[in-house]
């Protein structure tokens, strides 16, 4: 039938998760309703009432969806800030200790940002392999709190040298200043970025790296730039 | 949840109210739901499939409605569709909006609230 292609085609303008979802019950009752009403003149009234319900339904999707994604943004944003600063303390006990932190990670897990933490020896070997490896996910204003507690547990660090983790942290947001040897932040499955130097230059290296290669805008890298800024003035 | 605790879900947008009210009767598909909101209001409201589909999505997130294992017409049945079912919450939340629109409505009596149209110049 002609005109069930034409909607079927139409159906395009929704997003693409709601479409898999949703559209082939959307077909159906597209379907049912020409079935009884789909000829002559009627016909032409209900293809107009499908095309309005299907513009304002498909804005409807659009908006709240990009709603809800500016949302997760600005968490993210957020939580990377966290993490970097986490990131600067972490690496340097661990840079102490003759280990490093081979990758920090924000991802999304069950719709929550969440951050995980791999670490590496001095000789540039994981201690494990990644999907083996101490992998602490952690979310929220406590990550790193949560991060070293679960770390103890697991039985990666003593809890002196998590407690120094989280002293050194807690230095670092108050303006000190002290080397890292290296950092990769993952902002979501499958976008790296990441930077190597002193800690003021890593997070700047990193964020130009990710904003060169298209990862992030400038106005992203400016805002985690500026939240850092806040954090260490607090 | 009582019907004091769904006062902040309320007020339900109208398509939400539709679908459930079509519900309330029994599970039902997408295209029974359509049907039976033409029934309840009197050939006023023909849903279209993006505005029901959309608010069905939302309401399956905010648990007034689940979807239903249950074939009630397993002789006309088509295996494509998905049957839908008001949930308790559902119903509770149902309840509440009329109780909220019978109070309005008897509010409006009461001081006999009119719309003074003003004529077209």
């Amino acid at each position: 039938m002609l005109s069930e292609r034409v909607y079927r085609r139409l159906l395009v303008v929704y997003p693409s998760e709601h479409r898999r979802e949703y559209g082939e019950l959307m077909l159906q009752l597209f379907r049912d309703r020409m079935r009884r009403d789909g000829g002559g003149f009627r016909g032409l009234v209900v293809w107009v009432q499908m095309i309005v319900d299907l513009a304002g339904a498909a804005f409807k999707e659009h908006t709240e969806r990009k709603e809800g994604y500016k949302m997760k943004k600005r968490i993210g944003i957020a939580l990377v800030a966290v993490l970097l600063m986490g990131v600067v303390g972490v690496g340097t006990l661990l840079a102490q200790q003759g280990k490093t932190v081979a990758s920090v990670s924000v991802q999304e897990t069950d719709g929550e940002p969440s951050m995980s933490v791999f670490w590496q020896g001095p000789d540039g070997v994981a201690i494990e392999e990644p999907d083996s490896a101490p992998n602490i996910s952690v979310s929220g204003a406590d990550a790193l709190t949560d991060a070293m507690r679960q770390a103890v547990e697991e039985g990666i660090f003593d809890q002196e040298a998590a407690d120094e983790i989280v002293q050194v942290f807690n230095e670092q947001r108050a303006g000190s200043s002290t080397e890292v040897v290296k950092v990769s932040v993952r902002y979501d499955s499958s976008t790296t970025f990441s930077g190597e130097g002193a800690d003021a230059l890593l997070v700047a290296e990193a964020l130009r790296q990710a904003v060169e290669e298209g990862l992030i805008a400038q106005e992203t890298a400016d805002q985690i730039l500026q939240s850092l800024d806040d954090e260490n003035v607090q | 949840m009582t019907n004091q605790d769904t006062s902040g879900l309320l007020p339900l947008p109208v398509a939400h109210l539709h679908i459930l009210m079509a519900l309330a009767t029994g599970d039902k598909h997408g295209y029974a739901i359509m049907q039976e909101v033409e029934v309840l209001t009197e050939g006023a409201v023909t849903m279209g499939p993006g505005t029901l589909y959309g608010a069905i999505k939302k309401m399956l997130k905010s648990g007034f409605v689940e979807e239903s294992d249950e074939r009630p017409d397993p002789a006309l049945d088509d295996e494509r569709r998905r049957y839908y079912r008001i949930t308790g919450l559902g119903e509770r939340v149902l309840d509440a909006e009329v109780s909220r629109m019978e109070h309005l409505a008897r509010v409006a009596r009461t001081r006999q609230v009119t719309v003074t149209r003003k004529p077209v110049v």
